[in-house]
């Protein structure tokens, strides 16, 4: 019996089934659109068979050429890692089959081989074990992105995909200047080894190669200074892979950050430097969602915000912060993720994106409106939902130590989700109550556009009320995390 | 003025931040515990005579896939931006063809430029080079058939196969290797050979012929979608 509980072929498999697409293009023209719902069908009963490894012994490895760690590449999946993977493959499944009816626009079986490495090129970011490995799945991830957001060809298109061509590029090359400086000071690229010799280094010896890998993520990642293509580029994107880039694209380049930062620096001495990207970052984006009339426009505003807000979470450093970091990640790319799946839908009927057209559409399109509703509510924190309860772990994290910053950081992200509260109130406020100018024939979305923000929606409401096994998993995940011994010791010790 | 300025300090942080940090750690001074490894156990491990191929496509072979995947996701992203609807197409205007030296020195030249390329790749393990290298060599060859001939175009469905072959044949030599034997993947599975001779080294010589065809279809790829932006679009002059 073939054992299937390999982090590899979450990567494998994709690769070759978008390698497929190519073959079967010239033949299968109509056809090949089904590939990735196969590939990424197949990656979630991977990511399944996982679990319980996962949560039997902490953390699964794979190693690549028969070679063991650090000497070839090794794939290292541990509670965190899995926490992230499941998600990125989820709603990979779901997009592509939203994709289905979604993508009429030629050519669409190049869309959908960039799409397939787009959603690999993130997993293999977040499952990888070595740090060159991780600057090569940045580089698959964001070329992937590029054509994707230019896919449209018009003018926007053209003008937010070149500029996050430039920006992402020079992250790319930061990032890979931090890693060759590792490389050079340690002898070594597996991430364990990285952090077992780098213990003897002073902090300032650590410091110059660690703002390099972090601005390079950091601008995929979208903090505040580094953030000027995310606005253009998200709703420039097809619907479908804005909800791919806002979901989890971001969060999965804040992950490296987490990653870098704990596992192989440990490095505690720059918190409070993060601390203040975190909720400039917060500031930024939820002020600015405010002032959005284009809804896909103040969507990806909110997505800077809510980056910020899990970023501000991750570096108060302490366990706490870090449980509630993940819990607001799950929450914001579940959220996010149907948010922009149920907008496209939208915009596929009403022909506009600006937030005024929307009047009506609480009683032409029931269920969309009411989709969006659900997540709009989680997203803000509005209890009972799932995101009332990451928000609150928050704030509770926050004042394990009470005094005047912390007071004053509490203050800021309540007054934020207040901003965040007011701009989604008033979307809803024009679909539900105001009427129409003129009348239009507007028709609900196609099932198939729906199936997939329905599926999350319903995970949202389960997490909603039944909280406790996430919010436990978040906590071990956090404790493995700090603890740093389970990662390092299992990669170099074990097999 | 200002903007220039900006940039230049920025340039300037990265310069000395580089300068400062390779005065601490000078590269590659008896320290990279990793590669004395690979020096020393690359000929039993692998097989492979070129201790570049050996690191490349065995020890560190995933992030050589990963590079494949690159190029696969760029060379799509410019078919993607470079696309022109087939109602859009112009008539192929009278085309000026190039003066005869060059039409007929291309095609002398082109089959050597295919042997020296196709050398290279399978020679890969063996000599410096590899099917990076070789791939890009074949497709420069493309490129001067396009110069010489600027109205052909090559069949896109068949380079798009090429393509998809030789990735499906880079990912399943690894999953073979994973569900076979070894259970890793990317094991050489194959028997080692016989030091420098041409079947040696298992599965690299495969994989780097793949690479090879692979990177060259890629090219010619966008060769193609660059020549078909400037000659099908019409294009406003």
């Amino acid at each position: 019996m073939v054992n299937i509980a390999n982090p590899i072929l979450l990567i494998a498999i994709p690769l070759l089934f978008a390698f497929l697409i190519a073959v079967l293009a010239p033949w299968l023209k109509k056809g090949v659109k089904y590939i990735p719902v196969i590939a990424f069908g197949l990656n979630l009963l991977v990511v399944f068979e996982l679990i319980p490894d996962v949560l039997d012994n902490g953390i699964v490895i794979a190693t690549t050429a028969g070679i063991k760690p650090p000497f070839a590449i090794n794939v290292a999946v541990d509670r965190l890692s899995l926490f992230l993977v499941l998600i990125a493959t989820l709603l990979g499944f779901l997009v592509s089959i939203y994709n289905l009816v979604y993508i009429k626009e030629e050519p669409a079986e190049k869309f959908h081989i960039l799409f397939t490495l787009l959603v690999t090129g993130i997993t293999w970011m977040i499952v990888t074990g070595d740090l060159f490995n991780m600057f090569v799945a940045f580089e698959v991830t964001s070329i992937s992105a590029f054509g994707l957001v230019g896919f449209h060809r018009d003018k926007d298109a053209a003008e937010a995909g070149f500029k996050y061509l430039v920006m992402g590029s020079i992250g790319a090359s930061l990032l890979l200047i931090g890693v060759v400086m590792l490389y050079a000071a340690t002898g070594t690229l597996n991430m364990a080894d990285i952090a077992e010799k780098i213990m003897r280094f002073t902090f300032k010896q650590k410091l110059l190669p660690y703002a390099f890998i972090f601005t390079g993520l950091g601008i995929e990642g979208a903090l505040f200074p580094l953030n000027a293509w995310l606005p253009d580029a998200h709703p420039a994107a097809p619907s479908s892979v804005s909800s791919i880039l806002s979901g989890i694209m971001t969060t999965a380049a804040i992950y490296g950050i987490i990653r870098v930062t704990v596992t192989i620096f440990n490095y505690y001495q720059v918190i409070l430097f993060l601390i203040l990207f975190g909720l400039l970052t917060l500031m930024f984006g939820e002020t600015a969602a405010f002032f959005q009339k284009d809804i896909k426009r103040m969507l990806a505003y909110s997505t800077i915000g809510q980056t910020g807000l899990f970023f501000y979470a991750f570096s108060l450093g302490s366990i706490n912060g870090m449980q509630g970091a993940f819990l607001q990640m799950m929450n914001h790319s579940l959220a996010k993720a149907t948010l922009f799946l149920v907008v496209g839908g939208i915009i596929f009927s009403v022909g506009s994106r600006n937030i005024d057209d929307f009047a009506g559409i609480g009683r032409k399109m029931k269920l969309s409106a009411f989709l969006f509703a659900i997540a709009a509510f989680s997203l803000m924190g509005l209890p009972p939902f799932f995101g009332f309860w990451s928000k609150l772990k928050i704030i509770f994290a926050t004042l394990e130590r009470v005094n005047v910053y912390t007071i004053a950081f509490v203050v800021i992200v309540l007054f934020m989700s207040l901003i965040e509260a007011a701009y989604f109130f008033r979307v809803m406020q024009v679909m539900f109550f105001k009427e129409a100018k003129e009348e239009k024939e507007v028709r609900e979305a196609p099932a198939w556009m729906l199936i997939p923000a329905i599926t999350l929606v319903v995970i949202i409401l389960v997490l909603s009320f039944y909280p406790t096994p996430v919010i436990n998993f978040a906590h071990k995940a956090a404790a493995d995390l700090v603890g740093r011994s389970v990662y390092i010791n299992s990669v170099l010790g074990g097999l | 003025m200002i903007r220039k300025i900006t940039y230049g300090i920025f340039l300037g942080i990265i310069v000395l931040s580089l300068i400062l940090f390779f005065a601490a750690f000078p590269f590659g001074k008896n320290k990279m515990a990793v590669g004395k490894y690979y020096l020393k156990n690359d000929i039993n491990q692998t097989g492979a005579a070129n201790v570049v191929t050996a690191v490349t496509l065995d020890y560190r072979g995933f992030d050589t896939l990963g590079e494949v995947t690159v190029l696969f996701a760029a060379a799509t992203g410019v078919a993607i931006l470079f696309y022109v609807l087939e109602e859009d197409k112009k008539k192929r205007e009278r085309q000026v063809y190039p003066n005869f030296v060059v039409r007929v020195g291309s095609r002398i030249i082109f089959p050597f430029i295919l042997l020296f390329g196709s050398y290279i790749f399978i020679h890969g393990h063996l000599t410096p080079g590899g099917g990076f290298q070789g791939g890009s060599i074949i497709a420069s060859g493309f490129l001067l058939l396009y110069l010489a001939y600027p109205g052909e175009r090559v069949n896109r469905s068949k380079l798009s196969v090429v393509e998809g072959i030789a990735g499906i044949t880079f990912a399943g030599l690894g999953l073979w290797g994973l569900f076979t034997q070894g259970n890793s993947f990317l094991f050489n599975f194959l028997p080692k050979g016989q030091l420098n001779m041409i079947f040696s080294a298992g599965i690299l010589p495969i994989i780097y012929i793949a690479i090879g065809f692979k990177v060259a279809s890629e090219f010619a790829g966008i060769v193609d979608d660059m020549m078909c932006e400037a000659v099908c679009s019409g294009g406003e002059k």
